[in-house]
């Protein structure tokens, strides 16, 4: 991880294609389920670019994997928060679930991806930052500043959400 | 309930993120309903992880590929090295001219390597005790200046 590191800040090529390669699908997949569809492309690609510019000022401090996370999740809430402004009359968004594999369990995949999708914001955001990015729950509190009790309580109520939609879907 | 005391550490413990926890363990060992909890976070994230795996657009991919690199900016002490040889130098001719006055200063010119250049050679090492200079027939000054326009310290973009 250092020298993926140390290669980006030397302006390498290489340490930048191996980011995108190593940490692409993971990023896109969490700003996806927190901004839908529509404008994952585009944050997706801004986070990199931020990525990219503020790379030469990182500082190992936690990990690196929830440095990357933090500047996905704060274009993320900009995001939402600029939609919770515009959402008046609006209904809500479609859930944001593809499923490009013909797997046996498509459909309680489906289920799950749209039980997470009906998440309150900031039970979503708990739920990918430890699911999705890897962020154990100490860096997730230290990435939303709250305490990590309010972290684990956030999670605790998507846990109950996710929990009784899937007992849901197999009644 | 005694079980709602344990919903924090049984949410680490799903996700492997508890260290030792005996009163957990011991009411886990009695409680059905909590081992329960347990296992199904643990599923939950299982499935979640299953279902979520598809990779970005092909295109996306190639716009974020071709952000381009920041101009390539060497190690700070390759950036530092021009000004540290500089007052290196500057130092040891200070000790030299104007050092202990019983040491006479010697011949700096002498030592030096016709094709001198940072990090090329090292200056010969200083004889033991410096031979007693026969003074010169210029002034110090001139010496000092010719000195230094054997020495080109490399401009910053050049490293
Ligand atoms: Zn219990």
């Amino acid at each position: 991880m250092q020298d993926l590191v140390r290669g980006l800040q030397a302006g390498e090529a290489r340490a930048y294609e191996r980011l995108v390669r190593e940490y692409g699908d993971r990023i896109h997949r969490f700003v996806r389920r927190m901004v839908g569809d529509q404008q994952a492309d585009d944050v997706t690609q801004e986070a990199f670019a931020r990525i990219h510019r503020s790379i030469a000022s990182y500082v190992p401090g936690g990990t690196f994997d929830s440095w990357l996370f933090t500047i996905a999740n704060n274009l993320c809430m900009d995001v939402l928060r600029r939609k919770r402004r515009e959402r008046t009359l609006e209904e809500a968004r479609e859930p944001s679930v593809v499923s490009r594999d013909p797997a046996e369990q498509r459909e309680l995949q489906e289920a799950i991806l749209r039980a997470v999708d009906r998440l309150p914001d900031d039970l979503k955001q708990v739920f990918l930052l430890r699911e999705e990015a890897g962020v154990p729950f100490k860096e997730i509190a230290r990435i939303l500043g709250c305490p990590l009790n309010t972290a684990l309580g956030r999670m605790h109520y998507a846990m109950e959400h996710l929990r009784a939609s899937l007992k849901a879907f197999r009644d | 309930m005694e079980c709602e005391r344990f919903i924090s550490e049984k949410l680490l413990l799903a996700h492997g993120e508890l260290d030792r926890a005996p009163d957990l363990q011991t009411h886990l060992a009695q409680c059905v309903g909590c081992r329960a909890d347990v296992e199904e976070m643990r599923e939950v994230a299982r499935r979640y992880r299953e279902a979520s795996s598809e990779a970005m657009p092909a295109a996306l991919r190639e716009r974020i590929l071709a952000i381009p690199p920041l101009p390539r900016r060497p190690p700070m002490w390759q950036r530092a090295w021009p000004a540290v040889a500089a007052a290196v130098l500057l130092a040891v001719l200070a000790f030299l001219l104007f050092g202990p006055s019983e040491r006479r200063a010697p011949d700096l010119t002498a030592n030096l390597p016709l094709e001198w250049a940072p990090s090329a050679t090292a200056p010969a090492p200083m004889a033991e005790e410096p031979a007693p200079i026969s003074l010169p027939a210029f002034g110090i000054d001139d010496r000092l200046r010719a000195l230094k326009e054997r020495i080109d310290i490399p401009k910053e973009n050049e490293w």
